[in-house]
């Protein structure tokens, strides 16, 4: 090694002995703390509106501004008798009831603050879906449709609980969000709200709003603890749930599509693909395969017209002609019956570790007939594993109205019962 | 206006004021900065504060480039021949503005320590707009290894008064900010910023003369050379060091341990036009012309006081290391430039010690605009006058060679 290339060498040690050292034995400086409080603030916008509350009703604190605040979505919610729980009026006219029906009580009455009940008809109802809409006849305006936010609700941001005083004490209270969790309460939509509102079993019914009034969601029982619906979910499941198809799946337990090839006939025929045992179209002994051609007299073209014509609301049950290979069969085939009437009181039940046991079956019931027992464990009801609150809610006064399958145990051996309508 | 369009504007912009100025016989770096005074904030506003501090990063690159070609002139072999006088001339000529700014400052009834602050940083000379001068002329000869070597020095010597300084003053507790500065920390930035700096600019000069005997290509040579530079300046920002320093050392040991020094400098020389050119708009841009009018008679104590120093310093600096007639007579005007530096160590005062008040920042960046546009003038008449212009040559200019 030359003596140059010593020096060098020496000299790069030393700078990184300077920079290393340096380095470590530099003076802790006052860092800025890196972990800060959430920010809890209320946003400018938040403020400008509680401003605006105030400057219009010289409020003195914030919880009266919370309660103005409150008292303006107050007509947005109404309540559905004879459910004792609250509705949305949805932008398009219609109501949503934020609970799991299994069946339709007739007629339904809503009320609104202190305003007239109205009479409604006409609900979309989709077995699975925890909630259920109906078309109003809104006359006059008292009845506003909601303001629906149309964002979740940022981390940190104000959040209101307003619960109608029409049924218990008018209850309004604020809090802070701090995020959805997914919760265990059926396939789907419940979410466990992370807040600092208190939540009890009082809040279930209630809305959960914005400070621009924007409604985020609705509060439901899930076996007895309060959930929330997020509106914006509820919004896309409603848009899912009125699809045709969906419709017709939930009304006669049939699946129809459009098949143009597969036919001889150059023209486009409607072909039963599904059919649901123990649903209308099975007992109306129509098999997945067959072709649909007319509908109520009318022969069908198209998949529009097959659509319209199964979900029109006039006629109770539709006559349909149907072509199998060559032969053409007619067939009445009558819509799953969604008006409930009380059918003798649900039977007794206990919960267990495996399932629900059915400790006493009233006389003349609806589970008597479906075939159940007192002592028989029930596994499985309507394909989700049986907890005692679905149960009850299943096995409701109002009469099962349509199929629903029921695992059981009965001591020996697995049997499936079909309750029938 | 988003970055791309001001970047796009700054170039064309830059090139127009750049022909524009020959035709009054004003070096380019001067129509470079007018068009950014013109088009920033201060007047047509064309590009705005945002732009310019989203853009501050191309400042960053293309003074470090400029640093970096200044530090070659430190080569063993030449610096032997011209340190000793260099070194003579510069301690003289800041020894002399420090002192008569100081004074002028005091007699206007400022307070002591920023009558010495205001001297430090009047001691600085422009690198930037005096070395994109001497490359515009393609200057060669004993004046300019002198001024450049006289910059290079300058710049050294009044960083260190600077951090020295602000040291004493924040230890003897004088600004206001006594509190919380230990001994320890104090002493430790003053030799974090020019040891650590050093160090650190060594050890990547190392690695570019290492690598650049393996690299051939022009385009390859250029990777390494702006990978280097980066890398600099971006582990001196990382670890709180001094980007100058770091630089100046960076250029410093590639000179001395490259043999391909003179490669290196073509191919920077070739590519980094636009960098300049940025550079210098961005620097126009953020003078405000507002300034001018607030200056007062403390400003225009500051503009005389500083430039006597530097006439006279050089002067008497020239006679005591007995140096050429022509570096005597020229020299002064040819260090007339402030900024870069100047720039930086005002707003980290105002930064660090806000109480200072804002009349020294005004004072020393109306200055600076006057300088900025007085400076590479005076240094363009002294290099045609010391008769060290070439012609341009197409094929790769060597400033520094």
């Amino acid at each position: 090694m030359q003596p140059r290339h010593r020096y060098i060498a020496l000299l790069a040690v030393i700078s990184v002995l300077i920079l290393v050292l340096g380095f470590i034995f530099r003076p802790a400086a006052p860092a800025p703390s890196k972990k800060r409080a959430p920010d809890l603030t209320v946003t400018r916008a938040e403020l400008e509106n509680l401003r605006e509350l105030v400057r219009r009703n010289s409020l003195r604190n914030v919880a009266a501004d919370f309660t103005t605040l409150a008292s303006q979505v107050f007509a947005e919610i109404a309540t559905i008798r004879p459910w004792g729980t609250y509705a949305v009026v949805m932008p398009d006219r219609t109501l949503t009831a934020a609970k799991p029906i299994d069946a339709v009580p007739q007629p339904i009455t809503v009320t609104s603050g202190g305003s007239q009940p109205y009479a409604t008809t006409n609900l979309l109802w989709v077995p699975g879906l925890p909630f259920a809409t109906a078309r109003v006849n809104l006359s006059n305006n008292d009845l506003s449709p909601s303001q629906f936010a149309r964002s979740a609700p940022a981390q940190g941001s104000w959040l209101v609980l307003v619960s109608d005083g029409t049924t218990g004490p008018t209850l309004v209270s604020p809090g802070v969000f701090g995020g959805m969790a997914g919760v265990d309460c059926g396939p789907f939509l419940h979410r466990q709200l992370e807040t600092t509102i208190p939540m009890n079993a009082g809040s279930i019914g209630a809305g959960v709003f914005d400070l621009f009034g924007g409604l985020q969601g609705v509060v439901v029982g899930c076996e007895e603890s309060p959930a929330v619906i997020p509106i914006l979910e509820m919004q896309q499941a409603i848009a899912l749930a009125s699809a045709p198809s969906v419709a017709i799946l939930a009304r006669y337990g049939m699946r129809i599509a459009a098949s143009s090839a597969a036919t001889r006939s150059a023209k486009s025929s409607i072909l039963v693909t599904e059919v649901w045992t123990g649903w209308p179209a099975d007992l109306a002994g129509i098999n997945p395969g067959d072709t649909l051609v007319a509908v109520d007299g009318k022969t069908l073209s198209q998949m529009q017209d097959a659509t319209a014509a199964l979900t029109a609301t006039a006629p109770a049950a539709h006559q349909l002609q149907l072509r199998r290979t060559t032969r053409i069969s007619r067939v009445t085939l009558t819509p799953v019956d969604l008006t409930g009437t009380a059918a003798g009181p649900p039977p007794a039940i206990r919960a267990e570790p495996s399932g629900v046991r059915i400790t006493q079956v009233a006389h003349g019931s609806s589970a008597e007939a479906a075939g159940l027992r007192s002592g028989d464990l029930i596994l499985q009801i309507d394909g989700l594993p049986a907890t005692s609150g679905r149960v009850q809610r299943l096995l409701s006064p109002y009469r099962v109205s349509r199929p629903m399958a029921v695992q059981l145990w009965r001591p020996g051996r697995r049997l499936l019962v079909w309750m029938q309508p | 206006m988003n970055e791309l369009s001001s970047i796009a504007l700054i170039l064309l912009l830059s090139l127009l004021a750049g022909h524009l100025v020959k035709f009054i016989r004003v070096p380019e770096v001067t129509g470079y900065i007018l068009a950014g005074i013109a088009v920033g904030p201060s007047v047509l506003g064309w590009i705005n504060e945002q732009n310019l501090s989203s853009l501050s990063i191309f400042s960053e690159v293309a003074l470090a480039l400029i640093l970096f070609s200044i530090g070659s002139i430190f080569e063993f072999r030449r610096f032997r021949q011209i340190g000793k006088m260099i070194v003579i001339i510069t301690f003289t000529e800041s020894a002399l503005v420090l002192a008569l700014v100081f004074a002028a400052a005091l007699l206007l009834g400022q307070k002591w320590e920023i009558a010495l602050l205001l001297g430090v940083v009047a001691m600085e000379t422009g690198a930037a707009s005096t070395l994109m001068v001497l490359r515009e002329y393609n200057a060669d000869g004993p004046l300019t290894q002198v001024i450049t070597g006289a910059i290079a020095i300058n710049n050294l010597v009044c960083l260190s008064c600077f951090l020295l300084l602000t040291s004493g003053l924040q230890l003897a507790g004088r600004m206001g900010m006594g509190n919380g500065a230990s001994f320890y920390s104090t002493a430790y930035t003053v030799l974090w910023q020019l040891i650590g700096s050093a160090a650190l600019g060594y050890l990547v000069g190392l690695l570019l003369a290492a690598w650049s005997t393996n690299v051939k290509e022009h385009g390859e040579t250029l990777i390494l050379l702006i990978g280097c530079v980066l890398l600099c300046v971006g582990l001196a920002v990382y670890f709180n060091l001094s980007t100058l320093v770091v630089s100046l050392v960076l250029g410093a040991t590639t000179a001395n341990l490259s043999a391909h020094t003179g490669r290196l400098s073509m191919v920077q020389s070739r590519t980094d036009p636009p960098f300049y050119a940025v550079f210098f708009v961005i620097a126009g841009a953020h003078l405000q012309l507002g300034l001018l009018k607030a200056l007062g008679l403390l400003g225009l104590a500051y503009i005389i006081a500083r430039a006597v120093g530097k006439f006279v310093g050089t002067r008497l600096g020239s006679r005591a290391a007995h140096t050429s007639t022509l570096v005597r007579s020229q020299l002064g005007p040819a260090v007339l430039a402030h900024a870069g530096l100047a720039i930086g160590l005002v707003l980290s005062l105002s930064r660090r010690f806000p109480q200072l008040g804002s009349e020294l920042t005004t004072v020393v960046l109306g200055g600076i605009l006057v300088y900025e546009v007085i400076g590479p003038i005076s240094v363009r008449r002294v290099i045609l006058r010391a008769g060290e212009s070439h012609a341009r040559v197409d094929q790769g200019m060597e400033v520094l060679e």
